[in-house]
């Protein structure tokens, strides 16, 4: 049931043999492609598969009293703020990714903790 | 009978997890980065900070590679007994149901609490003398049990919820004052408390020694029994 989000890992994350290879697999296309072209052609060729921006979010799941988010609505109440309300306070976790199809589950295995957070995957659009 | 305790990078109650669990039968250290059970019969996941907590309390060292091991032997029937942050790795790596939140509090509580014996029929209870609360100190910032409603009934009605504080004491906000509880197949038993910090009254209380003592006699009873 729940602990489904919790598969007995085999490996760390991130060093799965499946990104190894796929990460290889890439590389080799990669020189392929390029052939024999001068060094310059390499490196604007290598920069085809680089690592995309991701940015994921945690937040407390619904209904989860959430203390901080509390104690910071207290505190923006006390500056006078007026009218501030369902603070919530999670996680902002920045990273590059080569494969950004791996992010869920990076983030189902550790990330975050689907019992009690949600995530939110964004990828950087910018090229 | 021998007792395995790991020793993670921050863990900082596994000597006290290793003397107490010495008090009644062996006891070895098992090192985090080992996938090497020693031959032990139980395995205590002590408390501490281990891998500093990073991300989320236990998130990471439920991912160490002894803790491959452990879920091995777990699954397998092995006795595991998670204390403090041991008890939030278990709950990460799955080998317990819910999880542990901050304090209601946000603060980091440091203090002798009484405990009800919810469920006195567990391998890790059954020496416990009956009828009577334990005193048992808590020292966790990371200690509010949290499991969705309709998993919190499920353990109600099974009776998975083994330890309470005692109402009034709840040091954390823990939905219905759970401060410990036990795996479906009760082999497996979580709690915030700090039962190695209670072993000898020269600190006061030595009402945690019973859970090393039921541990053993469980699992001599089991090794004696021939299963």
């Amino acid at each position: 049931m729940r602990f489904a989000c919790h598969p007995t890992p085999q490996r760390r994350p991130g060093r799965s043999r499946r990104s190894r290879i796929t990460r290889a697999a890439q590389v080799r296309l990669e020189s392929v492609r390029v052939g024999v072209a001068r060094t310059a052609a390499t490196a604007a060729a290598r920069s085809s598969i680089q690592a995309v921006k991701a940015r994921v979010l945690v937040r407390p799941k619904a209904g989860i009293l959430d203390p901080q988010g509390a104690a910071a609505e207290r505190a923006l109440g006390a500056l006078g703020f007026a009218g501030v309300s369902e603070v919530r306070i999670g996680r902002l976790i920045e990273l590059e990714v080569t494969d950004p199809a791996t992010l869920p589950e990076m983030c189902e295995r550790l990330l975050a903790n689907p019992l009690i957070e949600d995530y939110e995957v964004l990828l950087d659009s910018a090229p | 009978m021998k007792f395995g305790v790991i020793v993670f990078p921050g863990s900082c109650d596994d000597v006290d997890a290793q003397l107490a669990c010495a008090r009644v039968a062996d006891a070895v250290p098992l090192w985090h980065a080992d996938h090497d059970l020693q031959g032990v019969d139980a395995v205590v996941v002590p408390g501490g900070f281990s891998y500093g907590d990073y991300l989320r309390a236990g998130a990471i060292a439920r991912f160490a590679p002894i803790m491959t091991e452990v879920i091995d032997f777990a699954r397998e029937g092995g006795y595991v007994m998670g204390i403090c942050n041991g008890f939030q790795v278990c709950c990460e790596a799955g080998l317990l149901p819910g999880a542990l939140l901050t304090n209601v509090s946000l603060r980091f509580v440091c203090r002798q609490v009484s405990l009800d014996v919810a469920n006195a029929d567990t391998p890790f209870t059954r020496a416990l003398p009956a009828g009577r609360p334990l005193s048992v100190p808590v020292k966790h910032m990371v200690g509010r049990y949290y499991a969705p409603a309709d998993q919190l009934d499920r353990l109600e009605s099974s009776a998975q919820v083994v330890l309470r504080y005692t109402a009034g004491q709840n040091p954390n906000g823990s939905l219905h004052d759970i401060a410990g509880v036990i795996n479906e197949q009760g082999n497996v038993f979580g709690l915030m408390p700090h039962p190695e910090h209670a072993v000898d009254p020269l600190t006061g209380s030595a009402d945690g020694l019973g859970l090393f003592v039921s541990l053993r006699d469980s699992v001599s009873g089991l090794v004696g029994g021939g299963r």
